[in-house]
Order: structure tokens, then C-alpha cells, then sequence
């Protein structure tokens, strides 16, 4: 029989032991989290919403494409995470249409030469998307803080894929079962030259 | 051949106890390999700095044949108010994510910084929540060709030089090529320094 110390550590060494892999599952693995805010909206609820996060095979944007669901650290907030569908990879080119609120920002956190096209406040501009970066946009473009506010985000900040979602709100007893997100590509984004053949037209 | 094998099996037979405890010892050092992983993201580590974009702070012989070891701290990474002007930081490249890169914080953010060649504008006003990082070697990619960092890339701090033993202490605040002009600086109240930053060569007045 061990004295009581040595079953004390022991416990604690093994509990030590299940957070860490506990961790380590959700930290690189696979990771389900609730998700609040409208900027989804036609795809994701409100409030109430779980997303379950790969992790394991698309953390750093490494096999994501365009019209995937990704979770990414916000790059205006190094606490925050926001969840956007993928609208451009890297050398597609983007039409930004607004830079409403944060333009000084956004004007300057993009890199010169992503900008291709004439800038205009009033309507916008086409921007190429860095090497490493993605674009990343809102399913409901007139309540998302996204890309057009803080520009191009490097994929190093991508955390991983949503490939489900269930709703599990306040006011459902049961959770839905988790429904397959579908990569729709929402946003217009084009290749160089299909960019280059509609300026000549 | 076959009576090798049948020997050996006879030697496990016969040593089944000590190849058990063997079995057992491995499995017990598997389990510790997540809290050693949380360690190593979260907490410390060191790592071998590669290339030369840091000299003369860090591999100070460009040749490349004797890299340094450093100390890694990974506390408090979210803290962007734990980050001065001139820490020494390991961010993911914004231009490729699967490498990393080391350099030095110059300016923090709403300050206004001036640039080198690369970049096409005299100066720049950092974004919120962004840094602008250079190497201390003049030949060093850095903001000045990718523009402002955000926060979330930074993956380290660089606080000590662990190997070439004659150098091994703290990494310095300042260092390599002519400091850097911070046009407007940030008028923001700083926390102090965390307390493994402390006792730093502080040359900088703040």
C-alpha cells in the first residue's frame, strides 16, 4: 500500500496527463466551439451555433480552398477569433468594394503591391491577394467585419476548416445533428487573367 | 535463419519479466509526450535560429556553419501589451506560413515608422494591434517588404542565447544596423515588462 502522498502525486501526475492530451487533441487536432455573431448569418445562426474545427489537416490554410468555412485569428485583435468563408487565394484577384470604417488601417496593413486596380473610396478596388494570404469574407456582407476592413490574411493565422456545424441554442432541448457546411464560392473572385480579359473588354 | 529466430524467441521466452517492464516504462513515457508538447507550445523552448537576417545579435558568423541556440518564451502571447519596441520575436513568415522568421519589434501600433527601399511609401502608420519587425542585418526581408505583422503571427520571444557559450545571456534591446526613426510614438501606457524580461539591458527610455 503506498502512503498517502505518493497516491496524491500519482493522481495528480495522471490528471496532469489527461489535460495535456486533452490540450493537445483540441489545440491540433480537432476542436468543436460555439460561435456568436451575424456576420455568417445565412449559414450560421446568430448565437447558438457549434462549429467542429479540423484542425489537423487545414491549420496554417494548408489544404483549403476557395468557399471553405475557416477559423482564424482576428489580425485587428490577437485574442479574437472570427469564422469567414475563403474568398480569394493567394494570387486570385479580389474586387474590395467598401473600406467604410477602417481605411486608414486597411490602407496601410495591405502590402502596396496588392493593390492592382484604381482606388476609389466610392467604389472600391480590385486587389491581388498576397502570396501566403487568403481572403476572407462574411456569408452576410452588410453586418461583417472582414477583409475589406483589415485586408489580406496571412494563412499563418488560419486555425482550421469548419467542416460541421450543429445548432445548439438556449431554446433547443437537443443539439442538431451536425450538418455538413458546403463550400460555396459566394464571392467573385478571378484569376489574373480572367482580371486582365475583362479590363480589355 | 530459422534457428535464430527459434533462439531468440527462446531469449524472449525466457526474459519475458524484463521485456513487460521494458513494454510498461515506453508506455508510461508515451503518456507524458502531450504535457511536454503544452510545455513546448505554450510555456518554453529553445531553438536553433537559422540564417542570418539577425546578425550580428544572433549568428553573428554569416558563414552559417555555427548557429545559435536561443531560449524561446511562449508566455503571454496574446498580451500584445507585453511587447516593446525592440524585443526579439519568432512570427510565421506572412509570406509563407509554414516557415518562421526571427526579428526585432520597431514600432508598435499607432506608431508612425520610417521605412527603407522596399516598401513605397516613406512612412507608415502601424495598423492596430500590428508590429513592424526588421532584422538587424541590412539584408533582411522584413516589414519593409510585407508590410505591418499582426499580433497572432508572433509564435516566440527570443530572451536569451543559450549556445556559443562566450555570447550566452540575455538577447539585447537594441542592436544592428542604425536605429530605426519612430516618427510619432505611441502614447499608450505600457504594463511593465513580464518577469522573465526583466533585468534586460533597458537602454530605451520610456
Amino acid at each position: 500500500m503506498a502512503s498517502r502522498s505518493s497516491r496524491i502525486l500519482n493522481n495528480l501526475s495522471i490528471g496532469i496527463r489527461v489535460v495535456a492530451a486533452f490540450h493537445l487533441l483540441q489545440t491540433s487536432v480537432f476542436e468543436t466551439s460555439p460561435t456568436s455573431g451575424l456576420s455568417m448569418l445565412p449559414t450560421l445562426r446568430t448565437i447558438g451555433d457549434n462549429v467542429f474545427v479540423n484542425k489537423l489537416n487545414y491549420s496554417r490554410g494548408r489544404d483549403i480552398k476557395t468557399g471553405d468555412v475557416v477559423i482564424a485569428w482576428k489580425p485587428t485583435n490577437c485574442k479574437s477569433r472570427i469564422c469567414k468563408r475563403v474568398a480569394g487565394m493567394p494570387g486570385d484577384i479580389v474586387y474590395s468594394n467598401a473600406m467604410p470604417k477602417y481605411s486608414t488601417i486597411a490602407a496601410d496593413g495591405i502590402p502596396f503591391e496588392a493593390v492592382v486596380g484604381p482606388e476609389n473610396p466610392r467604389t472600391g478596388k480590385y486587389i491581388r491577394v498576397p502570396e501566403g494570404h487568403v481572403w476572407l469574407l462574411g456569408d452576410n456582407a452588410a453586418a461583417s467585419l472582414d477583409s475589406r476592413d483589415y485586408g489580406p490574411v496571412p494563412m499563418a493565422l488560419v486555425i482550421g476548416k469548419v467542416s460541421f456545424a450543429s445548432f445548439w441554442g438556449p431554446w433547443d432541448f437537443f443539439p442538431s445533428l451536425p450538418r455538413r457546411l458546403r463550400s460555396n464560392v459566394t464571392a467573385s473572385s478571378m484569376t489574373v487573367d480572367e482580371y486582365l480579359s475583362k479590363d480589355a473588354t | 535463419m530459422a534457428s535464430a529466430f527459434r533462439k531468440a524467441y527462446q531469449h524472449a521466452q525466457a526474459n519475458q519479466g524484463t521485456l513487460k517492464y521494458a513494454g510498461r516504462t515506453i508506455a508510461i513515457a508515451l503518456t507524458w509526450v502531450p504535457v511536454v508538447a503544452y510545455v513546448a507550445n505554450h510555456v518554453v523552448w529553445i531553438g536553433v535560429i537559422d540564417g542570418s537576417s539577425m546578425t550580428p545579435t544572433l549568428n553573428p558568423e554569416s558563414n552559417g556553419l555555427r548557429r545559435d541556440i536561443a531560449l524561446l518564451w511562449k508566455l503571454g502571447l496574446k498580451e500584445y501589451k507585453s511587447f516593446h519596441r525592440g524585443d526579439v520575436v519568432v512570427l510565421r513568415n506572412p509570406r509563407d506560413p509554414e516557415t518562421s522568421v526571427v526579428k526585432r519589434i520597431v514600432a508598435l501600433e499607432g506608431e508612425e515608422v520610417r521605412t527603407r527601399f522596399p516598401y513605397p511609401e516613406s512612412t507608415c502608420r502601424v495598423p492596430q494591434h500590428h508590429f513592424w519587425v526588421e532584422g538587424d542585418n541590412i539584408h533582411s526581408v522584413d516589414s519593409n517588404t510585407y508590410g505591418p505583422v499582426t499580433c497572432g503571427l508572433i509564435t516566440a520571444r527570443v530572451t536569451r542565447v543559450l549556445f556559443p557559450f562566450g555570447r550566452a545571456g540575455l538577447v539585447p534591446r537594441t542592436g544592428g544596423r542604425d536605429p530605426r526613426e519612430v516618427l510619432v510614438k505611441s502614447e499608450l501606457p505600457f504594463s511593465t515588462p513580464p518577469p522573465w524580461l526583466k533585468g534586460g539591458k533597458k537602454t530605451e527610455k520610456e
